[in-house]
């Protein structure tokens, strides 16, 4: 059923009620209508019982005793509710009758024995009592009393027109009553809703107001508060690394372009020439370094897991990482020490280790200074590759180890103008290591070296 | 004319260099934030180029310092934040322009030019009796012969014409012209007067450039 919150709030609540007063009013006036019958049949059996005892019977005939002072008494009398008594033998036959009956008669019915019935007399409607006379243990007659019972029965019926009038009252009354409180009780959802409908990605500041009560709107406001606030950070790392982008590829291109209309505004030397061009050229394979690796982080981004299948040998990309770099560790004379330890086999997914440990092993060779030594090792440890990567190079300080992983971030990036970086390594690093549920540690000692530990699952 | 680049990129800053310098300003590079600062409060500038992000100090804080000592030095910003808030906030933190990169060396050029055109009357020639000196075209004249200038020649003109009447320091001289590497001992000053007498001709009547003994040159009409 499609119906609005509050409806279909006050649509149950009206049910359960009516379930539960219909069993309630029910029970009251079976309980009621049960009571009265019980009152009249005593009554009635009292009545039939004191007669019995002024009877007698004169061979075949049943007949009152003192029939005289009772039709005195008849006379003398009005009485409000009449008993009437009336006597028969076993046939069914009249015997005699009490005065109060004048000409009419009780009917008798066979099969009550001994019981009560609802019948009529004269189109009136009379309960009716009917009890055998026995003499030595046999049957002579019986003795039928009877009393109107059409009080009883507009008390019954004027309780029961009460009870279903009351009953559909009280249901209408509690659906709108239930209904305005439903509608008055989501106010402050309707609230939200507002809010939330208001707030796009241009004012993610704006926060859905508090209730004064610590209640269950509080909770939802508050949690889709903390919902926001994530999204505001998300969007503001977002920005960030855009801003960032954007900056690290207007910089050398702003270099390049000036440079190049500074070169043109004049003739030159060959040799100034060759050495503009020579700079553009650097600057050119900057940038496209730079896009490479965001296109690299875009790609963990949107599809991590994706090329994790192929898996080849730690140790041999460890060889061809560091022979890749061999220029490199040649020209600042390094000595690199390796060691596989019972880990010749261990197997890596190819593409994404093969990132890590390249950036890895070029950024300590990057920040080694002349002549330094790079250690790294290789074990296996509770179920996991661990591959450790030590230089004695310059090393992190301690308050920008927590930012290593940003983008763009470089630690104290001044103090080693020569060396030259876009921030961007280890946060690749980071992101493929994540991908395959590799674990990268840093520690550090700013001045003494880098110790980097990545623990492949096995 | 004397100029400060705060960038910390190199090769932005060796073009700004190179391509002023050939313009005739004097043109000194800080590469870090605070030595910026320090630099713009301690030389005489005639203006800045900062850039935005800068390791150190930023260059909105360097602006928004150095205004408190020298409210009317024209700065303007050169810097890779392009959106419309960055800009307004650029400008609203004191500087004269606001300059995205990248930028066209040109448009730089021009946009130098107009935060150092002469206020009142706006215009760009200044004359010393038969001598006419454009800012805008780079041009002098003799009457109405061309002299060709260097460019430092040019810009000590320049800075003697701008002062006309006034006595100009030697050590001015060289702050104006000359950026802070400049040996301040040599004479190589009276070098370039000499050459700058000797290329505009001037005769025994002419003397509009004069020296003042021990103290510096002048330059008047007579």
């Amino acid at each position: 059923m499609n119906l609005s919150f509050r409806n279909r709030i006050a649509f149950y609540y009206m049910m359960a009620t009516a379930i539960i007063m219909a069993v309630v009013f029910g029970a009251i006036f079976f309980t009621v209508k049960e009571t009265v019958w019980q009152n009249l049949d005593n009554d009635l059996s009292y009545e039939a019982k004191k007669h019995t005892g002024e009877i007698q019977l004169i061979g075949d005939s049943i007949l009152f005793m003192n029939k005289a002072e009772w039709e005195e008494r008849e006379h003398r009398e009005i009485q409000v509710n009449p008993v009437f008594i009336q006597l028969i033998d076993k046939q069914g036959k009249l015997m005699d009758k009490s005065p109060n009956l004048k000409l009419d008669q009780l009917p008798f019915k066979a099969s009550e024995f001994g019981g009560h019935f609802d019948t009529k007399l004269n189109d009136r409607a009379i309960r009716q009592a009917q009890m055998p006379i026995e003499r030595n243990g046999k049957i002579k007659g019986y003795i039928l009393a009877a009393m109107s019972s059409e009080s009883a029965f507009s008390i019954i019926l004027k309780l029961r027109n009460v009870l279903l009038i009351s009953y559909f009252i009280v249901l209408i009354g509690l659906y709108f009553v239930s209904r305005f409180l439903a509608g008055r009780s989501i106010i402050p959802v309707q609230g939200i809703t507002n809010t939330i409908t208001r707030i796009t990605k241009n004012n993610l500041k704006e926060r859905v107001s508090l209730p004064q009560n610590q209640d269950e709107i509080y909770d939802l406001s508050s949690s889709f508060n903390a919902l926001l606030q994530r999204i505001e950070k998300a969007m503001e790392r977002e920005r960030q690394f855009t801003s960032d982008a954007s900056h690290e590829l207007r910089t050398p291109l702003a270099a390049l372009r000036g440079t190049l209309e500074v070169l043109i505004r004049k003739p030159r030397t060959q040799q100034e020439y060759e050495e503009k061009i020579n700079y553009s050229l650097k600057e050119i394979e900057r940038m496209t370094e730079i896009l490479e690796q965001l296109l690299l982080l875009a790609r963990l981004e949107t599809s991590p897991g994706e090329n994790g299948a192929v898996t080849s040998p730690l140790s041999e990309l460890i060889d061809e990482s560091i022979s890749h770099f061999k220029t490199q560790i040649d020209y600042k004379k390094l000595k690199v020490n390796v060691e596989f330890d019972q880990t010749e086999k261990a197997l890596v997914p190819h593409y994404y280790s093969n990132i890590i440990i390249d950036n890895v092993i070029s950024n300590a060779i990057k920040y080694s200074n002349q002549n330094g030594k790079i250690s790294i090792v290789t074990g296996m440890y509770d179920n996991q590759i661990i591959c450790t990567i030590k230089d004695e190079g310059i090393g992190i300080k301690e308050a920008d180890l927590a930012h290593i992983y940003d983008s763009f971030y470089r630690s104290d990036a001044l103090s080693h103008k020569h060396i030259t970086g876009n921030g961007l390594g280890l946060s690749i690093a980071k992101k493929c290591a994540d991908a395959i549920h590799a674990q990268l540690t840093i520690e550090s000692t700013y001045g003494e070296g880098t110790k980097v530990t990545v623990a492949f699952l096995s | 004319m004397r100029v400060l680049v705060v960038e910390d990129e190199p090769g932005i800053a060796a073009f700004l260099k190179q391509g002023l310098e050939e313009e005739a300003f004097a043109v000194d590079v800080a590469d870090e934030g605070k030595k910026g600062l320090q630099l713009a409060l301690s030389g005489e500038y005639d203006l800045l180029l900062l850039d935005w992000m800068l390791p150190g100090m930023s260059g909105i804080e360097i602006c928004k310092q150095y205004r408190k000592v020298y409210p009317d030095t024209p700065i303007i910003f050169l810097t890779a934040k392009d959106t419309l808030d960055e800009t307004i906030f650029g400008l609203q933190s004191g500087a004269n322009d606001y300059i995205k990169k990248p930028f066209h060396f040109e448009e730089l050029l021009e946009r130098i030019k107009v935060q150092l055109r002469p206020k009142s009357g706006g215009h760009s020639l200044f004359t010393l009796g038969n001598i006419t000196l454009n800012t805008e075209t780079h041009q002098v004249l003799k009457g109405d012969q061309e002299v060709n200038l260097t460019q430092k020649e040019f810009a000590l003109l320049e800075y003697l014409i701008r002062n006309k009447g006034k006595v100009c320091r030697r050590t001015r001289i060289i702050e104006s012209v000359w950026d802070i590497h400049f040996d301040y001992n040599t004479s190589v000053i009276d070098v370039y007067i000499n050459a700058l007498r000797k290329k505009l001709q001037l005769s025994e009547g002419e003397n509009y450039i004069q020296t003042i003994r021990g103290v510096g040159y002048i330059a008047k009409e007579i």
